[in-house]
């Protein structure tokens, strides 16, 4: 099955399916962008669970395990690609949680460098500028959710304030920024 | 290119997962969404790319905020360089910024029962009749301390020539009104200081 040009407006069912296809000889392009995809979203999901450190070995493993597993058709609905790859994050995930398990060498590389599953980082200056718009306790907030990695409850608890307000503050505040970075469509404030 | 999703995960949700908030079923939910959804998974990467250039800009000693004790240790924990100074109402602190600091920290204490305070600085620039005055509404009181915790960039204090600095702070409280302070801060440039006098302005 050709992949669709260009290949970015490709589904990740097609993309999925590419590969399959491609067999053992491989379906390059297919692979390289179906990496670049679901990469990203494997960074997020590592993020929230794994120590930095180990967030680029978590990518590697889980998109070497889903590349091998569609070249030789184990993959049976690649319309739920998205599915397969998050259940595999999982699973390494609970492997590399697991004393030594990181220890195991790679013997493979992705098609496409880890750079390309990683987001770009925000220019300092204009964040700095967008977060002096903030109110102050606005900007507290921020400054405790993301540099303190403090819940809402902790947070409440430390200036004072009831869980549903800091949310509030929270959400209110992090809307302002995104719009002010220009990181996407405005979200409604509440 | 861009993305639709008909259903988007709502922000606040968003937020709350990435905080580590959800219980394990909403945050599954979630997860199961966002690696099928290129709109909400692109939502999501920009709170982390807000999360990673906040940490940035704090490693930066680019961020003026209130803030907490707690947050101090944490960033001298991840090796920032801090220079602090306490002072309780009517106090007077011999203060500076050193070349290497790169957050400036001050705490204002006798805030116990405040939640909130709105802060006023006047600095009298020494040798003339100029004054720079500021003023911050509604900054929260960390309550852990009953401080005011303010974190400010150690740049901007090292580009301060000597200033005499009073700061008045004013509470809100049922009763009305109520003001604290003054606190009063006497700053001199690191480069007019002999050893000794770094040494007695060196902070906690």
């Amino acid at each position: 099955m050709p992949v669709p040009e260009p290949i970015r407006d490709t589904s990740d069912a097609e993309l999925a399916s590419a590969v399959i296809l491609g067999g053992a000889a491989g379906n390059s392009a297919a692979e390289a962008e179906l990496c670049r995809r679901f990469g990203r979203r494997v960074r997020l999901y590592g993020r929230r669970r794994l120590q930095d450190s180990a967030v680029d070995d978590l990518v590697q493993r889980v998109m070497l395990i889903v590349l091998a597993k569609l070249r030789a058709g184990q993959v049976d609905a690649p319309a739920r690609i998205d599915s397969f790859v998050l259940g595999t994050a999982r699973f390494v995930t609970r492997e590399l949680s697991r004393a030594g398990s990181r220890d195991a060498p790679l013997d493979q590389t992705m098609p496409v460098p880890l750079d390309e599953t990683r987001s770009d980082p925000l220019a300092v200056q204009s964040l700095s500028a967008c977060l002096e718009s903030l109110a102050g306790r606005e900007r507290s907030v921020v400054a405790l959710t993301f540099f303190h990695d403090q819940n809402a409850t902790e947070i409440g608890v430390a200036l004072g304030m009831e869980p549903g307000h800091v949310r509030i503050s929270r959400y209110r505040a992090i809307a302002r920024l995104r719009t002010c970075m220009g990181l996407g469509p405005e979200e409604v404030v509440a | 290119m861009t993305h639709d999703c008909d259903t988007p995960v709502p922000l606040t949700e968003l937020i709350a997962y990435h905080a580590g908030e959800l219980p394990v079923g909403d945050a599954e939910r979630i997860e199961a969404h966002y690696f099928g959804c290129a709109s909400c998974s692109e939502r999501l990467e920009t709170l982390s790319r807000l999360d990673t250039g906040v940490c940035a800009l704090v490693h930066a000693g680019g961020l003026m905020a209130g803030s907490t004790a707690a947050m101090v240790q944490h960033a001298r924990a991840r090796g920032i360089v801090v220079r602090e100074y306490r002072t309780d109402p009517g106090e007077h602190v011999q203060c500076t910024a050193g070349p290497e600091d790169q957050l400036l920290v001050t705490r204002y204490g006798g805030l116990q029962g405040i939640t909130s305070v709105d802060v006023n600085f006047r600095g009298a620039i020494m040798g003339t009749d100029q004054v720079i005055e500021m003023q911050m509404i509604d900054m929260p009181v960390d309550q852990a301390t009953g401080d005011l915790v303010l974190i400010a960039p150690a740049k901007l204090n090292q580009s301060f020539p000597a200033l005499e600095i009073e700061v008045r702070l004013t509470a809100a409280s049922p009763e009305g009104s109520r003001q604290e302070g003054p606190y009063y801060y006497h700053h001199r440039p690191w480069s007019l200081l002999d050893d000794d006098e770094r040494r007695r302005r060196a902070g906690r």
